[in-house]
């Protein structure tokens, strides 16, 4: 995937250029999602001057004036250049609907949505490793038939029926913990849980598949016939090669649990950038939207590189050759 | 195989040890009581913001001038403690009730009042409702410390109303002054008998009791014993979630319980169902009467009288929403019913009516059609309020009569502007409130919302005359004559009368709403011992 990684990393000098081309690359990125958005929100019809006067008894002539007090009555090109000009002063806006500055919504929720997203990735991480090592391990017999079985089950459950099922079994029926809400570790477990699971069948899948490819290689079943004891040679040299795409699919799944996190924080009613983004689209909130978007893609932009760089670093013909 | 054996063991043991952990955290003992909201508001500020749900904590933080008896539906005396309107109903003078502090302190009086109302009307305010409740209220002007007169450019007949919701009640200047329009959100400070403590947007928000507060209406006065020292409001958007949250003791009382969950909690011991009727409109639907093929009035007739409504309540919402009869709520002042037998359930007079308009339908594939023109349609509708169901059930009775239905399931945003556009046939809404001047915006040819698209003189003339009359009894002739017409013109099909099923623990006593319907008086509230 980034075969550069490999050749420079035994070199600080080349490993900061290549974060630094890296880094720069984003901007294009970042701009093509800031103005398909832009482009989405403002192709979807609704005029946030009537949706913020619903439930009020305005003329229709208020309304018409509120649309030219928000702004929203400049033309689309005029609209899109003094957002493109905000944002690059790092300004996202005001809000619409709550009047405070985007930013402010946004550091407001982001901590209980990093909360939930890096526990539920430490479940998906833990058990999709778990799972997709027995499985390989045991490949062929029950309790691989039944991992896998699992997995699917897992990659095929919604999360919004999980975890339905989850608090009618942990927090009515057995009464454990918490069904709803957040704040000690016990209202992290279900959503998390749930959440975690559901994206550890994914991670089970990839593990399996690698290790078992990698088992299969002729240096390993030499090593088995020279009599090396099966877990050290699993753990030594078979799980460090299958860990590469699996790393890979992890990142990818931190994207899947920032997604999922906008349905898990509906289902068990907790604070977060995913509610806030949904309400903030079902508004037509267009600077909150806008914003919110533009962090979210930040920041999964940069956990890929992050994967990248560490899929560099866990290749061992990268480190042999670094020698 | 040893490492077979060695791996399944593992697995085991993992499933023993998080099965324990989770196991050790038990449920602790609520200290204080769990209210469930049903939405996240936008914002909480009530001169600024518009969602009803921030009025259910929020009414307990402010006092306003004037309150509405829930019992005797009679302005009764708030914060002001008698008040005379001007013969041309141009003038409001009030008498301000002395001794009342804001919970930071600082002292209630006239200032005060012409405080809270120029901010509301100040554009900069950015005010969503509040700044729409006042009329043409161009002036405060304060002759001494605890008098305060209002001066209206025209006579508003509303406005008394409006003075009794919150969001008109009286905010401390200090404490606006101090945070700003933005961030007075999170530190309101009011008269009323809790005080905002905490809030957390999406989380939480907490009021904790007002001791010293002495000066509120009967309704609010705390008696007895075990009354409720703080109250913990929750968000609990997706419906599947509130009785779950409810049976498990998280939440002490909720609203909006879906109507499939609320015969369990009826039949449980540990809870009671609330149903609270709420005043203001029905969920109806809106038929646009400028847009073929609803711009014939037969055709909207046949609309109504196609749809068994009584069964679509009843499948839809259960046995406790009343079937709605006319465009306000049985609740809501002013109310005129009668129109189920105007508008009986006949498919059979429907299809007649249709005949009659000349769209038959000859080749008999189901849809009626004239001059070469199918009987379509556009059906808008959004994902809120068992809209979803109740449009699928009066869509079949719609197509069953000939009507050929196109529709469209949509957000919010775009159901609006729809509507505006008028690219719609029929489209549900419904807004609560007590004053039937609500119906203006709706049925006046200028009004934001007229979504029948109606232009009759004689609605905008009758609705103007009930909005600047100070006679209560020629308001209420005015918006009945109205009424009568809309459903003569069959501007709208009434489906539902909105009541709010609230769950309740029983470990609670003593639970009310005010007039609104939606408020809960938080005052009167205990714990049972």
């Amino acid at each position: 995937m980034v075969p550069t990684v490999g050749d420079s990393l035994g070199s600080g000098v080349t490993l900061t250029r290549y974060l630094l081309r890296r880094l720069l690359g984003l901007v294009p990125t970042l701009w093509a999602i800031a103005t398909l958005t832009f482009g989405a929100l403002y192709l979807v019809p609704g005029d946030p001057a009537l949706v913020l006067l619903s439930e009020s008894h305005a003329t229709a002539a208020e309304i018409a004036r509120r649309r030219a007090e928000l702004g929203l009555d400049a033309s689309l090109p005029e609209q899109y250049g003094r957002y493109l000009a905000r944002i690059v002063q790092g300004d996202l806006g005001t809000s619409l609907f709550t009047g405070r500055p985007v930013t402010a919504e946004i550091r407001q929720q982001l901590p209980a949505t990093l909360q939930l997203a890096v526990a539920a990735s430490a479940v998906a991480v833990t058990l999709g490793l778990a799972m997709g090592l027995l499985a390989a391990v045991n490949r062929g017999h029950w309790p691989d038939a039944v991992i896998t079985a699992a997995a699917t089950v897992g990659i095929a459950t919604p999360v919004f029926w999980s975890g339905l099922l989850a608090m009618w079994l942990f927090a009515l029926v057995l009464g454990w913990l918490p069904a709803t809400g957040q704040g000690g570790l016990e209202y992290l477990v279900l959503p998390a849980g749930v959440l975690g699971i559901s994206s550890a069948g994914a991670i089970a899948r990839v593990c399996r598949a690698s290790l078992i490819e990698v088992m299969d290689r002729p240096y390993i079943l030499a090593a088995r016939a020279r009599g090396i004891w099966p877990r050290s040679l699993l753990m030594r040299h078979a799980l460090r090669v299958a860990l590469l795409p699996t790393v890979t699919v992890i990142g990818v799944q931190f994207g899947f649990l920032m997604g999922g996190a906008v349905v898990t924080e509906t289902v068990f009613a907790r604070q977060g950038l995913g509610r806030l983004v949904v309400e903030a689209i079902l508004r037509k909130d267009l600077p909150l939207v806008l914003g919110t978007v533009l962090v979210g893609a930040t920041g999964y932009v940069l956990i890929n590189l992050c994967t990248d760089i560490l899929y560099g670093v866990l290749d061992p013909r990268v480190r042999d050759g670094g020698r | 195989m040893k490492h077979r054996n060695w791996s399944s063991w593992l697995f085991l043991l993992a499933v023993v040890i998080s099965v324990t952990l989770v196991g050790c955290q038990s449920k602790a003992q609520p200290a204080s009581l769990v209210y469930g909201l049903t939405l996240i508001p936008s914002g909480i500020d009530p001169h600024i913001h518009a969602s009803s749900e921030l009025g259910i904590p929020l009414r307990s933080v402010y006092d306003t001038l004037v309150y509405l008896d829930p019992d005797t539906g009679v302005f009764v005396p708030g914060l002001a403690t008698e008040w005379t309107v001007s013969e041309d109903g141009r003038r409001y003078t009030f008498k301000l009730r002395t001794g009342v502090r804001f919970h930071d302190g600082s002292r209630f009086d006239a200032q005060a009042v012409k405080f809270n109302l120029e901010r509301v009307l100040n554009p900069e305010t950015g005010s969503q409702k509040a700044r729409y409740m006042v009329g043409s209220l161009r002036q405060i002007e304060v002759p001494d410390e605890l008098t305060v007169v209002l001066d209206l450019a025209e006579p508003y007949a509303p406005l008394l109303d409006s003075l009794s919701q919150v969001y008109l009640g009286m905010a401390s200047p200090t404490a606006v002054q101090k945070w700003g329009n933005a961030d007075y959100q999170f530190h309101q400070v009011g008269t009323g008998p809790y005080r905002l403590a905490e809030y957390v947007p999406g989380d939480h928000l907490t009021l904790t009791r007002y001791t010293d507060y002495d000066w509120g209406p009967s309704f609010l006065r705390a008696e007895g014993r075990n009354q409720v020292g703080e109250v913990v409001f929750r968000f609990y958007q997706d419906p599947a979630t509130r009785a779950v949250a409810l049976e498990s003791g998280q939440a002490h009382v909720m609203g909006e319980i879906p109507p499939q969950d609320a015969a369990r909690i009826e039949g449980r011991s540990d809870l009671a169902l609330l149903p609270v009727p709420i005043p203001g409109q029905p969920l109806q639907l809106f038929i646009n009467s400028t847009r073929p093929p609803t711009d014939e009035l037969a055709v909207r007739r046949a609309l109504i009288q196609a749809v068994d409504r009584a069964a679509v309540v009843q499948t839809v919402f259960g046995s406790w929403s009343p079937v709605a009869d006319g465009p306000l709520t049985a609740v809501t002042m002013a109310h005129l019913g009668g129109f189920g037998d105007m508008y009986p359930y006949r498919p059979s007079v429907a299809a007649a009516l249709l005949d009659q308009a000349g769209w038959v339908d000859p080749d008999g594939d189901g849809v009626r059609a004239r001059d070469g023109r199918t009987l379509n349609i556009s059906f808008y509708y959004m994902s809120w309020g068992m809209m979803p169901e109740v449009a699928q059930m009066v869509e079949n009775a719609w197509r069953a009569v000939g009507f050929q239905v196109e529709s469209q399931l949509v957000a919010y945003p775009a159901a609006l502007e729809a509507a505006r556009n008028g690219d719609h046939n029929v489209i549900p809404f419904n807004l609560s409130g007590t004053d039937p001047s609500m119906l203006d915006s709706f049925y006046t040819s200028g009004g934001g919302f007229n979504w029948s698209k109606v232009s009759d003189p004689d609605l905008d003339a009758w609705f103007q005359a009930a909005s600047v009359s100070t006679q209560l009894a020629e308001r209420i002739t005015l918006y009945q004559r109205a009424q009568q017409r809309i459903m003569e013109q069959a501007l709208v099909m009434p489906v539902r009368d909105y009541v709010n099923l609230n769950g309740v623990s029983r470990q609670m006593a003593g639970l009310r709403y005010d007039a609104q319907g939606w408020f809960p008086l938080l005052a009167t509230l205990s714990v049972q011992e």
